[in-house]
């Protein structure tokens, strides 16, 4: 971080606005406001439900980007149990120089303030340039806390990354995802969580070798669930390759039933607008938008979605999106491969009697 | 209990398109969507004996939301409004906030917010600001009951359900919960004028103006810019015969391009 | 001096430039809200007044009926074709600019705008791609802060046009009026295709009659002789009073003079206000609350009421999961509802405490009521007041599966605030005997409730257009309309005889063929066509 040449203080803030310790003359002859921070720090997440622990895609992708900033080292912090470092061997694969094995049996399971514990001080030791976590459930929670802990800037659900001459330009949507917004941090490390999918998996290289340092730590005392299921609402959505998703605009309850026996049929998973949700028509877990999921399937087929700014937010990654509402005007047809005006109970009742002549369900 | 429900005014985004380049202006603004979410919570678990006291830290229409939540059962308000915070990134926020907790309002039990701002939308200020307290936290949840001086938090994690049991302090900040939400009377509308809503500045909580807004941010916007857009879209009326309906089929069968 | 000329202006009629369909093409423009299905031969779908000029210049030359369509929302079969030609303005939907006068500010905008696309600009100040009608306009506006087009009818879709045409009403028409209140200037295309520009305030009638100018073509039209009933909310029937101007003529008369395109509609300055909505006990109760809002100095910008059958309908669908889930449980149940807005200003405190003292003497009170100021909250509250429609659709939908025919039956009426209190115990009354299933509701403002008849059988359909039948007598004879709001239309063209007697209805059709020699504009709309 800026200012680590430098000695006179222990004051860990950017002396951006200029020091009082430091002659002016002294500061610039030795360079003392050099930032001599270096690398960079990826939290390394491992998938346990397999008989070895794997690296997850995500870590993978975030990995490889590291790698092409610049020559600098890429560091994976990874926590698990003994078993974990099998894996580090594939963080070198895609591109990792050295891995900071935190060991603790328990670290299987994620633990907020343990994981917290360990990313700083690891990264206390590093002084890492840029410090990387991919934005899941657990990247938001950890990436903030690790941030405020070493009072840093950090940067939220990216989807773009960019190393210049050591300063990373991180982009992220906001309002809705029409917004893109660029952001720089002016402390060091410089935080990022990263939306899974934004970078692209390069092939390994099954002949890159690194070092592996283990860091052995207690978990840290923090609180930890009573009781943890798995969730019945799953939301799949994610992993949906065809949605079928109803918007106000679907009309009355009979329309919605034909919409989710056209879903049966078609194997296709059901979404809707926030403003079904709140007709109590549909239940949040299926609602895709900014306060919803984030989809991205292969078909999006929107009924009656009139396709306000915060759905778009939603489901505008979808491979290809098919909207069906009666108003032209609706925001859905502009971002829409094909666009049909017209009334959706209408088009529900054609679609279904061409499903019954193509593949005439079964008595 | 001691309940500190921290809350956001953001631009209504349900109904408005985008000015080229701008942020949405002169529209209207609501209470976010998730903060309302705690605002429900927050007002289903107190007490005859509790207070909840509604915090915001925006511009002067923000006191419009505090308003609401006054309306809606909070007993006082504090509205963060001064234009040294203005610029305010999510670790100035932050910073911001906690100052005013430890300053006015230490003895709190619990702090309930929204997860995430629809306007910005990182939902990384309840993180930041539990760390600053040095309290647990448990974030995305949907659903809080109260068992004496207890809180169970259900959230949803990685397609699991966790449910933890909270002590005092904690921070519990909501994603979801109960869509009906309650309306305020009009007797509730004129008690709420009655209420304790104090605008707090700078140099109230005697922040620096280093540590708060602009200059106080760690991070720095760069430049924005809009998304647009572009997809090769065919535009089908529904009686031009069953076209329409054959496209689609063909589609979601995988028998087109 | 005032003058009774209106000028013609001519455009080169060439049909070539206007985009047409046919064959089956035209089925999509063939219904409208009524759920009557038409025919046509041709759709014509024009993109400026040119296109317009040119069809109905073309049209009256071949002798072809053109019936007009903008966004087809109404529900008495106004924009359904009876063969010949459509003539739709889909494309026409710019607003183009807003103006300044001494009076105040103003839109400009072609035929088929919508309220909802008005409301959007005014209310999230989008006047980016907005012209200055007059120079300046656009950013006094900005400056004198948000404003607002009063006028506000139920189906926020609608085309300012069809507003223009029904002489449509809101809620807030209470306290505002009509869109013919508010309706600045008209450009008119003649079946003839010559184009009308007038603006409010320049053309009168004299000795009770315009001259229509033109080359070689002037002529006299007479207006109508009698008396036309404005004390009640009305749409029913062609304009008159003595000296008229001439721009009323255009305006509610359902397309059948001429065809709308362009419109410049005034604006007021918006203000803060409080919805809110109070439950009391019963419906008498309620009707007693709503007089004593209608006494108040700075009364409610509009009031509206839903029956205790309606709210208990309300209710029985939420419980059943149907609808309005979302909904919080009512403050007082079972009860009748009053929701009305009134301005958040400094008197808005002793109004509410006035407010709360008459709702304790109706067995209500301030903690049994709902408000909202912020915006969203408050469009919640709008879709309260859409609740109960879409709860009789409902209601009705599923009995439709049984008995195809089957539509929803209800009253428009409006009466004059002198015989108010007499029409709402006609009501009772009369749908007491009937032994009907009712839900009443609407803009009690203006005395002018929705009574909506919910039909189990083909007995109920029969007793159901009996009782609309006798409620429109009697209103019509205490100084009502029995088709306040929807107009005429094909649907209800007997309650224009109901209103009018024979002569004053030959009068209106000399009218018409004054201006619209071949009968070929919206034939069967308002009139029994005489093709």
């Amino acid at each position: 971080m800026k200012g680590d040449s430098c000695s006179t203080c222990s004051t860990k803030s950017s002396c951006a606005g200029g020091c009082e310790r430091s002659e002016a003359e002294l500061a610039e002859m030795y360079d003392l406001y050099a930032d001599t921070s270096e690398g960079h720090l990826i939290w390394v997440e491992l998938d346990y439900s397999q008989s070895n622990p794997m690296l997850k895609d995500v870590s993978k992708e975030l990995i490889a980007k590291a790698r092409s900033f610049d020559d600098q080292r890429v560091i994976g912090v990874l926590f698990g149990p003994e078993s974990a470092r099998y894996a580090a061997r594939e963080a070198f694969n895609y591109g990792a120089d050295t891995i900071y094995h935190v060991r603790h049996p328990t670290f299987t399971d994620f633990d907020l303030e343990s994981f917290t514990a360990g990313l700083t001080t690891v990264a206390e030791r590093v002084k890492p340039n840029t410090m990387i976590l991919a934005a899941g459930d657990e990247g938001r929670e950890l990436g903030p806390r690790a941030a405020a802990r070493m009072g840093v800037g950090i940067t939220a659900d990216c989807t773009g990354l960019e190393m210049e001459k050591g300063v990373l330009r991180m982009t992220r949507p906001t309002f809705g995802g029409k917004l893109m917004a660029t952001i720089i941090s002016n402390t060091r490390p410089q935080m990022a969580t990263v939306r899974p999918g934004s970078f692209l998996i390069p092939e390994k290289d099954e002949g890159r070798q690194g070092t592996v340092i283990n860091w052995p730590m207690n978990p840290a005392a923090g609180i930890e669930p009573e009781e943890s299921a798995e969730s019945e609402n799953e939301g799949c959505l994610q992993d949906a390759e065809l949605i079928i998703s109803v918007g106000s605009g679907i009309g009355n309850l009979r329309n919605l039933e034909l919409a989710k026996e056209i879903a049966e049929r078609l194997g296709a998973d059901m979404a809707c607008s926030r403003s079904v949700v709140e007709k109590g028509w549909m239940d949040q877990s299926h609602q895709v938008g900014q306060t919803g999921n984030v989809v991205r399937p292969r078909i999006y087929l929107a009924l009656g979605i009139s396709g306000a700014l915060q759905h778009q937010a939603g489901m505008s990654g979808s491979q290809k999106i098919i909207a069906i509402n009666n108003d032209p005007d609706a925001a859905i047809h502009q971002i829409a491969n094909i666009s049909i005006v017209g009334e959706v109970g209408e088009f529900l009742q054609r679609l279904l009697k061409k499903l019954d002549e193509e593949e005439p369900a079964e008595v | 209990m001691k309940i500190l429900l921290m809350v956001k005014q953001v631009p209504d985004l349900s109904a408005s398109g985008m000015d080229d380049g701008k942020v949405p202006r002169g529209g209207p603004s609501v209470l976010n969507p998730q903060c309302e979410y705690a605002l429900d919570a927050a007002i289903a678990l107190k007490g005859e004996e509790d207070e909840v006291i509604a915090v915001s830290m925006g511009p002067p229409s923000a006191s419009g939301s505090l308003l609401r939540c006054l309306e809606l059962g909070a007993d006082r308000a504090y509205h963060l409004c001064d234009p040294d915070f203005a610029g305010s990134d999510v670790w100035a926020t932050a910073k911001t906030l906690a100052r005013l907790i430890i300053e006015k309002e230490s003895d709190f039990d619990y702090i309930l917010c929204g997860q995430r701002a629809a306007d910005g939308e990182t939902g990384q200020v309840p993180s930041m600001l539990a760390e600053l307290l040095g309290i647990p936290q448990v974030s995305g949840c949907h659903r809080i009951i109260r068992e004496l001086a207890f809180l169970h938090a259900w959230r949803g994690m990685s397609g699991r359900i966790e449910r933890f049991e909270l002590g005092p302090k904690a921070l519990i900040a909501m994603e979801t919960g109960c869509n009906v939400h309650r309306l305020p009377s009009m007797e509730d509308f004129l008690a709420a004028k009655r209420k304790e809503l104090t605008v707090i500045s700078r140099k109230d909580i005697s922040l620096e103006k280093s540590d708060c807004g602009l200059m106080g941010s760690h991070t720095v916007v760069k430049g924005v810019h809009v998304l647009t857009e572009s997809r090769e879209g065919i535009k089908l009326h529904l009686d031009d015969t069953s076209s329409a309906v054959d496209a689609v089929y063909e589609a979601v069968r995988r028998r087109d391009k | 001096m005032t003058r009774s000329r209106l000028v013609r202006e001519r455009h080169e009629p060439d049909i070539s430039r206007v985009k047409a369909l046919d064959g089956n093409a035209v089925n999509a423009y063939l219904q409208d809200e009524s759920k009557l299905t038409g025919s046509a031969d041709m759709v014509f779908i024009t993109s400026d007044e040119a296109g317009i000029s040119s069809v109905l210049y073309h049209a009256t030359a071949g002798n072809v009926p053109v019936t007009i369509s903008a966004r087809r929302t109404g529900v008495v079969g106004g924009a359904v074709p009876v063969g010949g030609w459509v003539l739709s303005l889909e494309e026409m939907d710019r607003v183009v600019g807003i103006g300044e006068d001494d009076v105040g500010f103003y839109m400009q905008v072609e035929p088929n705008v919508t309220l909802r696309q008005i409301d959007d600009i005014l209310r999230n100040g989008r006047y980016r791609d907005l012209e200055e009608i007059t120079p300046g306009a656009i950013s006094r506006l900005k400056k004198m802060g948000r404003h607002l087009y009063p006028v506000d009818p139920t189906e926020s879709n609608a085309s300012l046009g069809a507003n223009a045409a029904c002489n449509s009403s809101g809620s807030r028409s209470y306290r505002h009026g009509p869109t013919r209140d508010w309706v600045r200037r008209l450009r008119v295309v003649l079946a003839d295709g010559s184009v009308l520009d007038i603006r409010r305030g320049e053309v009168f009638a004299k000795n009770g009659a315009f001259i229509l100018d033109g080359e070689g073509d002037e002529r006299m039209i007479e207006t109508l002789s009698y008396e036309f009933n404005r004390e009640v909310k009305n749409s029913a029937g062609i304009f008159s009073a003595d000296g008229m101007d001439a721009i009323d003529l255009f305006i509610g008369s359902e397309g059948i003079l001429g065809v709308v395109s362009l419109l410049e509609i005034r604006l007021i300055p918006w203000r803060p206000m409080l919805s809110c909505m109070a439950f009391v006990p019963d419906d008498e109760g309620a009707l007693r609350f709503i007089d004593h809002l209608k006494g108040l100095d700075d009364g409610p910008e509009l009031i509206e009421f839903i029956d205790r059958n309606g709210i208990e309908m309300i209710e029985c669908e939420r419980k059943e999961g149907h609808l309005f889930s979302n909904m919080p449980e009512f403050p007082l149940f079972p009860a009748a509802a009053v929701m009305f807005d009134i301005p958040v200003d400094d008197s808005l405190e002793m109004l509410i405490e006035e407010i709360g003292s008459v709702l304790k003497s109706e067995g209500s009170g301030l903690d049994r009521t709902w408000c909202a100021h912020e915006e969203r909250e408050r469009e919640r509250f709008r879709s309260f007041r859409h609740a109960i429609p879409e709860a009789v659709f409902s209601y009705i939908a599923s009995r439709k599966l049984q008995y195809p025919d089957m539509h929803k039956m209800g009253t428009d009426i409006s009466v004059p605030e002198s015989s108010s209190s007499e029409m709402m115990k006609c009501y009772r009354d009369m749908v007491d005997s009937s032994g009907l299933r009712t839900v009443m509701f609407g803009h009690m403002g203006d005395n002018h409730p929705h009574l909506e008849l919910l039909i189990q059988d083909m007995d109920d359909y029969e007793k159901a257009e009996r009782l609309c039948h006798d409620l429109a007598e009697k209103a019509i004879g205490l100084g009502g309309c029995p088709s306040a709001e929807h107009g005429i239309g094909r649907l209800k063209r007997r309650y224009l005889g109901m209103m009018y007697d024979e002569t004053q209805i030959q009068d209106m059709v000399r009218l018409k063929k004054q201006l619209d020699e071949k009968w070929v504009l919206n034939p069967g709309v308002l009139l029994e066509s005489m093709r």
